[in-house]
């Protein structure tokens, strides 16, 4: 797709193609019949956007209100479908992946639009009303197998709609309705992943093969009549969801068109659960020599169990951290159980002490409304595997290190944090060490004693929680791990 | 990754420290006892130490007796002079100074830290593949509902009996086929094949389960004293009026653990109460069992069933009673519920039978 010859050709696709009347209202076209859109009129609402955008852009079809669908038509990413927002957004999600050309685009949206309608009744009026009339209405928790509805919202925005539930028969999860939308406020596919997490979350908790079918039937009862459903309203993988595959490089519905198979399940959990780089080599390496289960990994952080930066770090220093997943060590196995210990309650710290410098959120300080969403630093870490310590970068300066017991503010760009609840020797070595370049800070545990000839250009912080503290939410992570498969 | 090191170290206790090791022990004899997935005296066993080691790591630097371990030696945790232990773990020309130091009151607590500086050192593991994604399942012969449960569960018990490998997965089995399922394979001819139970978290039961080790009756047993039951109690309690009790707390049995160690508990309960119901396999006695749906107590109960009929095969039958949909029972006022048990008991049938299916017997031949 890298010469224009080909966007020309998939563009003259698009237009030449019939189209239900629901996609030619929003596509833009040379020649637009009745009620539809011209080209002209696309380019013009590119020129009155917030910010010029780049001459390769050709609209293609209107997204919502404040974005339209847009090809590039020349360059490396020729002939891919971008999202090109006409209001300000951060330049990270302007000119997201939409789809990889014109021609799948525009056939998902008519797949997806032409089943819309039968999903949203489906939800709003059937699936939904008898789950409140069943469960919500009795505050009654829903067993795996009970057609569940879930609902995806930003802001009071609803972007997501499905209902689930595990099908004993296949050993798999049944999907009767799933379907999704892009609004201003939220970025490309966002949604899309969203309610993929749930689903795949939902998969992995409820045992079975991870297989996800959109063709399984099921009977409700809705008012005291039988409604049967055969299988979500397209039959198929929802295109949507497929689009957004698509575009992080996972073809669903490859192996049977009506299902995520367990392997391609695998493939979109990995790339939808969001890790920063060196976390991603860490757990890709570890699923690899170590034995640990993928979906384990993923569903560690995305219920979340243990944090990014937690086990980024369980990952780095620990080669126990197989065990750790699975909920650890047997109590009696002490000397085992010791070492996972000391690792997870230092994980917990470096848990709170990032989530501490990493939030911006200064509760009613401008007295206006609080948006809560969103609202971090981008500090980043790195961790030194060999030293056990972690580099944070990116901290303000003007705000002083939280935990300490006089004022610090950073006066590096690297601040090495050592995180222990027993001090050795080896450790205040290498904090003196990291001293000599950036602050070094360790962190203890509230009423930990410390050891004589700590250095003085080494700053200690106390972690509000106290070593019974930290050990009470390693045993509630170690359980949640451990019975995570319900 | 940072490099773990083993110590032991050799602490004279001062009061203090010889309250809180008592205080371990018996936070450790309470944890040994405590029932499956209870983890109240665990976790209290498991802060007591931290704080020990604490101390101990605090105490290294004044002093006290201490010596490197390989990484891989598996030390116990916390040696008294009240109880003698095996220092061969130590290395040979430290064991008499340990030794001595013990004789004189001391105290030898192992210390593992993981975070020192350098390479891990422990030992190089050979590189383990993650499991491969599942297959799908589909039925061979069409079946849907509970045909494909049913066909699934007996594909899986099958290819484990042919020697295929793999084990009993009773996670997500409907009540009915899990019973008249494992009743089959139980009575079915062969050799006796014991098959572990492992639970879709991963979790697996202690106890296999005895397939082809029984020869099974038609019927239950005659003469014998009759018992109704309930599985769980509270689960059902419009019930109440024509059982004659509950075989299993539903307090002690429905709390968030590992799936095998609910079966485990259920065993070890049952095996126990239907040792004393049979009055050790002296008295015959015919229970039927309204069941719920609950895969790890089932197992559980009828592992302790076969095993109680292999020790005493007449001393006891049990019919299990399925529900069949609707409404279990309507809810009554106290009289209602007195008369209801009157007429039960006249009919020796509960209330509404007709929304319970008797299932197959489980009695030795």
């Amino acid at each position: 797709m890298s010469e224009p010859a080909d966007v020309s050709f998939l563009l003259g696709a698009v237009y030449a193609a019939e189209w239900s009347n629901d996609v030619r209202e929003l596509l833009f076209s040379p020649a637009p019949g009745e009620g539809g859109l011209s080209l002209a009129e696309g380019f013009d609402l590119l020129d009155v956007g917030s910010s010029p955008p780049p001459k390769e852009l050709i609209p293609l079809c209107v997204i919502d209100e404040a974005s339209i669908a847009v090809v590039v038509s020349e360059g490396p990413a020729a002939g891919t479908v971008r999202r090109w927002f006409l209001d300000p957004v951060p330049p990270e999600h302007q000119c997201g992946l939409l789809d990889l050309h014109p021609v799948l685009y525009v056939s998902s949206l008519e797949r997806e639009l032409s089943a819309r309608g039968a999903g949203l009744s489906r939800i709003l009026d059937e699936i939904g009303p008898a789950y409140a009339d069943s469960h919500l209405k009795h505050e009654k928790r829903p067993r795996t197998f009970v057609l569940r509805p879930i609902r995806v919202a930003c802001q009071n925005v609803i972007v997501g709609l499905a209902a689930i539930a595990q099908e004993a028969s296949i050993d798999g999860l049944a999907v009767l309705a799933w379907q999704t939308c892009e609004v201003p406020h939220v970025a490309t596919h966002e949604a899309n992943r969203a309610l993929a997490v749930i689903t795949l979350c939902d998969a992995f908790q409820n045992g079975g093969t991870m297989e996800v079918r959109f063709d399984h039937p099921a009977t409700l009862n809705v008012d005291g009549k039988k409604v049967r459903y055969s299988g979500h309203p397209e039959g198929a993988v929802p295109a949507s969801l497929r689009r957004f595959a698509r575009t992080v490089g996972v073809q669903l519905g490859a192996e049977d068109p009506a299902s995520i198979s367990p392997r391609e399940a695998r493939e979109l959990f990995r790339v939808i659960t969001p890790m920063p780089d060196e976390l991603r080599a860490r757990v890709d390496t570890a699923i690899a020599t170590a034995g640990i289960k993928p979906e384990r990994v993923y569903y560690t952080l995305l219920k979340p169990i243990w944090r990014a930066i937690e086990l980024d770090w369980l990952l780095a220093i620990s080669s126990r951290a197989a065990s750790i997943l699975e909920g650890g060590a047997d109590w009696t196995q002490r000397s085992a159980r010791q070492s996972e210990a000391e690792a997870c309650r230092t994980a917990v710290m470096a848990g709170m002490f990032f989530r501490r410098i990493n939030a911006t959120d200064a509760a009613a300080a401008d007295g206006s409304t609080r948006v809560v969403e969103d609202r971090t630093r981008g500090i980043q870490w790195s961790i030194e595997p060999e030293s056990a310590t972690i580099a944070f970068r990116g901290l303000d300066n003007t705000s002083p290190v939280p935990w300490a017991r006089e004022t610090v503010v950073p006066t590096t760009e690297r601040v090495v944090v050592a995180f222990r609840s027993f001090v050795d020797s080896g450790t205040t070595e290498a904090l003196q060490q990291a001293a000599s370049e950036h602050l070094a800070i360790l962190a203890v545990p509230r009423g930990t004693s410390l050891p004589d000839g700590l250095p003085d250009d080494v700053i200690v912080i106390f972690c509000p929680d106290r070593l019974a503290d930290l050990d009470k939410a390693v045993e509630a992570n170690l359980t949640s791990a451990r019975i995570s498969r319900a | 990754m940072s490099r773990e090191e083993l110590v032991a170290v050799a602490l004279t206790p001062d009061e203090d420290l010889k309250l809180l090791i008592s205080d371990i022990e018996s936070a450790r004899a309470r944890a040994a006892k405590a029932l499956a997935g209870d983890r109240v005296d665990v976790v209290r066993f498991e802060a007591l130490s931290s704080q020990l080691e604490q101390l101990s790591f605090a105490r290294r630097s004044h002093g006290a007796l201490e010596v490197k371990l390989p990484v891989s030696a598996n030390p116990p945790p916390l040696i008294t002079a009240q109880e003698p232990a095996d220092l061969a773990f130590l290395p040979a020309a430290w064991r008499e100074r340990f030794a001595d130091a013990l004789e004189a009151g001391a105290v030898l607590v192992t210390l593992r830290s993981p975070l020192n500086h350098g390479t891990t050192n422990a030992q190089p593991r050979k590189a383990v593949e993650p499991p491969s994604p599942a297959d799908p399942w589909k039925s061979k012969t069409g079946a849907r509902g509970a045909g494909a449960v049913q066909e699934r569960f007996d594909a899986q018990i099958k290819s484990a009996l042919d020697g295929r490998g793999g084990s009993l997965s009773p996670s997500d089995i409907q009540n009915a086929i899990l019973t008249e399922t494992l009743r089959t394979y139980v009575g079915a001819h062969g050799k006796r094949v014991n098959l572990p139970v492992e639970y879709r978290d991963g979790s697996r039961s202690r106890h296999p389960f005895p397939l082809r080790s029984l020869t099974l009756a038609d019927a239950p047993l005659k003469d014998a004293e009759e018992l109704r039951f309930a599985f769980l109690s509270i689960r059902h309690t419009e019930m109440d009026a024509v059982i004659d009790g509950a075989f299993l707390r539903n307090a002690e049995i429905s709390q968030p653990r590992p799936a095998a160690d609910t079966d485990d508990l259920v065993f070890e309960i049952s095996r126990e109460q239907l040792r004393a119901l049979t009055d050790d396999g002296a008295t015959p006695v015919h229970l039927q069992i309204y069941q719920t749906g609950l895969d790890t107590a089932i197992v559980g109960f009828y592992r302790a069933v076969v095993c109680h009929l292999l020790e005493h095969p007449h001393s006891l039958s049990v019919t299990p009673m399925f529900f069949q949909g609707g409404k279990h029972h309507q809810s009554k006022s106290g009289d209602e519920r007195r008369n209801g048990r009157d007429r039960a008991a006249e009919s020796k049938q509960p209330a509404k039978s007709a929304e319970y299916r008797e299932g197959a017997v489980w009695a030795a031949k």
